[in-house]
């Protein structure tokens, strides 16, 4: 079953063109904003990826709601100066950058700026990077404008987010990662689930706190997801993780009755067409039964 | 020296394993056991560390098993580490050292490391957890497994000799003489 879930694994992981294209895309932007502050030549050292490219944890297929998030680090002088306005100067830098953007990408891209982003949407709508412009402070955080309400400044810290998913990510043995791509593909499966991103990878860092999680057969460490988050989300969410529950248990007892066929169409329910078909491949008998077995000793 | 996989088997490595990864010298994560013997398939996952540094290049690498995860197996299992053939140190003991060229005919390779010696001793370690019973025979510990090991009359020579090489020559005159 565990071949199964890596062939899924595979399956909805970007490919190699689509992650060149996201990186190609945030950096344009990046160097486009870099080089309207900055005199020395863009080395991506101004940038800051968050959120999921940041976390590798996007899905295929692409959607027009995955964007990439990136912050831009400004110079200090550039806050001081914004910061200086009368009335919402938060607002007069979001536009400026927003121009900024206008002026290299074609017509074609939209370019919008509003609350504390800029976003811009390319035309074929895969990778539309949104970008906060961010200034770095001293303890590591950000201060980001948010033009809303008058204009104000916000502290923003995604480093905190991205370290606590790293350490889970390193202590399940990449299992964070694959955990947070799985759902988020049953998320996608569930057109009206409205499910968060940062929702899912906060769930299943705490799901996988417990470690002995972490060495259970992948069947059983789904099924307890989908009881976990019942628990912990509330009642608008408690019909489609019903459902999820209650086709992961049946998918758990098919594998244990070694009915894989009836095991593949319970998750092709859960996760929609990207889990594989069965295939007798999958299970072919692994056997040791004729190859010499060494025989455990131990010594003095 | 560092026993350095190569191209092809970190390839292997990634398809038939993905959850193990190699870094500085050790190859750690998650060893996925799907194996039948006599029809008993287990599945099973193991917390593992493989040290790919050796003294010369007759040396194996030595496997370790998650210390937390051996403590939760051995207080469940109501089981010793010597009843699983686990070192104080939570090494395993995978088999006698001279025995090793029996299954690694060619010498040491990462993927008959994992097929032909790791993988065996996890599913014996699992099965005699699951089923309170022996898949097939071990060796006793220490020089009793010697012993045993060398009264195998289908051992070759240099393999023999080794062994007896290792036995105290007390034991080995009693053995000689048949008293043990």
């Amino acid at each position: 079953m565990e071949k199964v879930f890596d062939e899924f694994n595979r399956r909805i992981s970007l490919t190699n063109n689509q992650v060149i294209d996201g990186k190609k895309k945030y950096n344009g932007v990046c160097k486009t904003v870099h080089n309207e502050f900055y005199d020395k030549k863009y080395d991506g050292t101004t940038k800051f990826l968050f959120g999921s490219y940041k976390l590798k944890t996007n899905i295929k297929p692409l959607t027009e709601d995955q964007d990439v998030d990136v912050l831009i680090k400004l110079p200090k002088d550039v806050f001081d100066q914004y910061d200086s306005h009368k009335h919402n100067g938060q607002s007069a830098l979001l536009d400026r950058i927003r121009k900024i953007l206008k002026e290299t990408y074609s017509t074609t891209d939209k370019i919008k700026a509003w609350g504390k982003v800029i976003l811009v949407t390319f035309s074929e709508n895969n990778h539309n990077v949104e970008l906060l412009p961010a200034f770095e402070q001293e303890n590591n955080t950000f201060l980001i404008p948010n033009s809303e309400n008058g204009g104000s400044w916000e502290v923003f810290n995604p480093r905190d987010q991205i370290l606590t998913f790293n350490d889970s990510n390193s202590a399940s043995f990449g299992l964070t990662r694959r955990l947070c791509k799985m759902i988020k593909t049953w998320r996608n499966n569930n057109s009206t689930l409205d499910l968060k991103s940062y929702k899912i990878q906060e769930l299943v860092v705490e799901y996988l706190k417990d470690s002995a999680n972490t060495t259970k057969n992948i069947e059983e460490i789904l099924y307890n997801f989908f009881v976990f988050a019942k628990e912990q989300l509330g009642k608008d969410f408690e019909s489609y993780l019903n459902t999820a529950i209650s086709r992961s248990l049946k998918a758990k007892e098919y594998i244990d009755d070694k009915k894989y066929s009836s095991a593949h169409e319970e998750y092709i329910k859960i996760f929609g067409s990207a889990f594989p078909s069965y295939s007798k491949d999958y299970y072919k008998n692994e056997s040791m039964d004729n190859i010499d077995k060494p025989r455990p000793w131990l010594g003095v | 020296m560092i026993l350095m996989p190569n191209k092809e088997e970190l390839n292997w490595l990634s398809l038939n394993q993905p959850l193990l990864k190699y870094e500085n010298q050790l190859i750690t994560g998650i060893f996925r056991l799907s194996k039948s013997y006599k029809g008993k398939c287990l599945r099973k996952k193991y917390i593992i560390s493989i040290d790919l540094s050796v003294n010369d290049e007759n040396q194996l690498p030595i496997t370790y098993i998650n210390n937390e995860q051996l403590n939760n197996l051995l207080k469940r299992y109501k089981i010793s580490k010597s009843d699983i053939h686990i070192n104080k140190d939570d090494s395993m003991c995978l088999c006698i050292p001279e025995l090793n060229k029996l299954y690694l005919k060619k010498g040491y390779n990462l993927v008959e490391y994992i097929n032909l010696l790791l993988e065996p001793f996890l599913y014996w370690i699992s099965y005699y957890m699951e089923f309170k019973s022996k898949p097939w025979d071990d060796y006793s510990h220490g020089y009793i497994g010697y012993i045993e090991a060398v009264k195998n009359k289908s051992l070759p020579p240099n393999i023999l000799e080794g062994i007896m090489d290792r036995i105290d020559q007390p034991y080995l005159e009693k053995l000689k003489r048949g008293y043990i």
